[in-house]
């Protein structure tokens, strides 16, 4: 009788708790997804009230009609897309290389790629800001990509790595036995069975170039290659802030992440854990 | 190998440029270059800013992975398999939670200067329930920012350490919960004498990639308070941004990205010793 008492109470508490936890990490995100649905003034009525009033799309149509907007979005996605098959093409050769081939210092290439992981970025804003205003590349969007394949190559390399190592060996040597060169065996055999981990490392390419800020804020300065969330960046900064255009900006900025993540939601979490943070 | 060609262009000759223009005068507005040796380092640790965007630092990365990681260990708990009546609702909740961590830095920044605006949601109702007399500018008040600035840290990025430390939980055999049961072990003694154990390499993993990553958190404070009220949240990420981009000093800001590469390298390998330990 105790025991099931006890069972009926942890019960209640796990609910109650659940439902505080996810009050309190969803409330943010709803006030942003209302805060775009409102006229500006609703939003700073004291006390705001929790749902909108009266809600309109304004917002999203004026910033439909805004180029600045347009713009950056339109460069995000760009930018994104280069930088996903970029780091995805140059990764896979290299996980195969790192998983098939034996090699002097391979170890050492192995410990490097990890290193490159831990500098921080605004280190490296320095070289390519002055490499970059010498070579042309300031300001433009290609210059972004290079960046950024370069901040994402070595997580998608090692968490490819993982992926190609499951795929037996003995796939590719029937595939050499039957007459393909390495490079054949590559795309015909490899590619296909590691496609789980592409779409994985993928994605994490995807999210990483179309969220990262810091590069993107020193590496741009017209709207030529402006990112999203630079305009985001400079318009918190404003002194009159329209924040329901400004929410629902952050609202488009992050829709296509949420809905790429739980599409391929499981691929991801292996992905992840065959990558940096092996165990 | 075109990844060694790549990565060899984009890290290691940054490195050496940065290495080598912490040695010059590279001021903008002159353009003047001349080499001065280890002026710039004598001249960053003397200023004082750089003792305290050091301590905030400190205060910053310590907090930030003490919270990731016992946030993260007690939801992976609360939110486990075993308990098998809510397993499912277990797994929605788990889902959901990610969704911050897909954010942006740039969108939390924005969302949470919306909430915590003078005049925004939080301090309304706090005065409206009669828990606070007038407006608080949250970021711009020296004792609250930090703390708030850490709170979003938390708030944005649990979900990923969440994620992994669940992770490893699944990885523990239910066999040893079952037979802990038989032999009469209650809850907490079953979390401190299996769970705990099982998952603390996971754990030492995450915490010293996150001392990293926290060590170059930008984008938040940036974007939040920019370092003040007072220098009260700059950091020395913030520290070589604004010596580079608003003072033009880019020798000066080198050397002091040099600093923070030296404390990021020991703790690096200190991540790889760990590395092999596990992967060998």
């Amino acid at each position: 009788m105790i025991h099931r008492y006890v069972q009926r109470v942890s019960n209640t508490l796990w609910v109650v708790a659940t439902i505080l936890l996810l009050l309190a990490v969803f409330f943010p995100i709803y006030w942003m997804v209302a805060g775009s649905l409102r006229a500006n003034i609703e939003l700073f009525k004291f006390p705001p009230a929790i749902f909108p009033v009266t809600p309109t799309l304004s917002a999203y149509r004026s910033i439909l009609t805004e180029s600045d907007f347009v713009v950056s979005l339109t460069n995000t996605i760009i930018v994104a897309v280069s930088t996903t098959v970029l780091a995805v093409g140059i990764a896979s050769l290299a996980a195969y290389g790192l998983s098939r081939y034996r090699f002097r210092g391979k170890k050492l290439l192995q410990y490097y790629i990890l290193l490159t992981q831990m500098l921080p970025a605004v280190l490296l804003t320095l070289p390519f800001f002055a490499i970059y205003s010498k070579i042309g590349l300031y300001d433009t969007k290609l210059g972004l990509v290079i960046a950024y394949a370069s901040f994402t190559l070595p997580f998608c390399a090692l968490s490819l790595r993982g992926f190609i190592s499951s795929i037996p060996e003995t796939l590719d040597e029937a595939a050499k036995i039957d007459g393909c060169n390495s490079l054949q065996a590559f795309v015909r055999i490899i590619l296909p069975s590691a496609q789980a981990g592409l779409v994985a490392t993928g994605v994490f390419a995807f999210v990483n170039a179309w969220n990262e800020y810091l590069m993107a804020v020193v590496l741009s300065s017209s709207l030529k290659s402006k990112m999203l969330v630079v305009l985001i960046g400079s318009k918190i900064g404003q002194y009159d802030i329209k924040w329901n255009e400004l929410l629902a900006i952050t609202v488009i900025a992050s829709v296509p992440l949420v809905v790429l993540y739980s599409a391929i939601q499981r691929s991801f979490m292996k992905g992840m854990t065959a990558g940096a943070v092996k165990m | 190998m075109p990844l060694t060609l790549f990565l060899l262009a984009t890290t290691l000759a940054p490195i050496a440029y940065v290495a080598g223009l912490s040695l010059f005068r590279d001021y903008l507005p002159q353009r003047s270059v001349s080499f001065i040796g280890l002026q710039n380092f004598i001249e960053s640790i003397h200023a004082p800013e750089f003792w305290t965007s050091m301590t905030n630092t400190g205060i910053y990365v310590f907090f930030a992975v003490v919270f990731h990681l016992l946030v993260a260990i007690a939801l992976a708990i609360m939110l486990d398999r075993t308990r098998s009546g809510f397993a499912r609702y277990a797994r929605v909740v788990r889902g959901l939670l990610v969704v911050p961590w897909l954010m942006s830095w740039a969108v939390a920044a924005a969302l949470w200067r919306l909430i915590l605006d003078p005049g925004g949601v939080l301090n309304a109702y706090l005065i409206k329930l009669g828990l606070m007399a007038k407006q608080i500018p949250w970021f711009g008040t020296t004792q609250y920012a930090m703390a708030w600035i850490l709170i979003i840290t938390v708030w944005k990025a649990f979900p990923f350490f969440l994620m992994l430390v669940y992770a490893a939980l699944t990885t523990i055999p239910v066999e040893l919960y079952e037979s802990a049961q038989i032999d009469g072990a209650n809850f907490f003694r079953k979390i401190r004498s299996i769970t705990l154990p099982m998952i603390t390499p996971t754990v030492l993993t995450l915490g010293i990639l996150d001392v990293v990553w926290s060590l170059r958190q930008f984008d938040i404070i940036f974007l939040t308070t920019g370092g003040g009220p007072l220098n009260a949240t700059r950091t020395l990420t913030l520290q070589v941004y604004l010596t580079a981009y608003e003072g033009f000093r880019f020798g000066l800001a080198a050397s002091q990205g040099v600093i923070i590469l030296l404390m990021s390298t020991v703790i690096s390998i200190l991540y790889i010793r760990l590395y092999e330990r596990v992967d060998a």
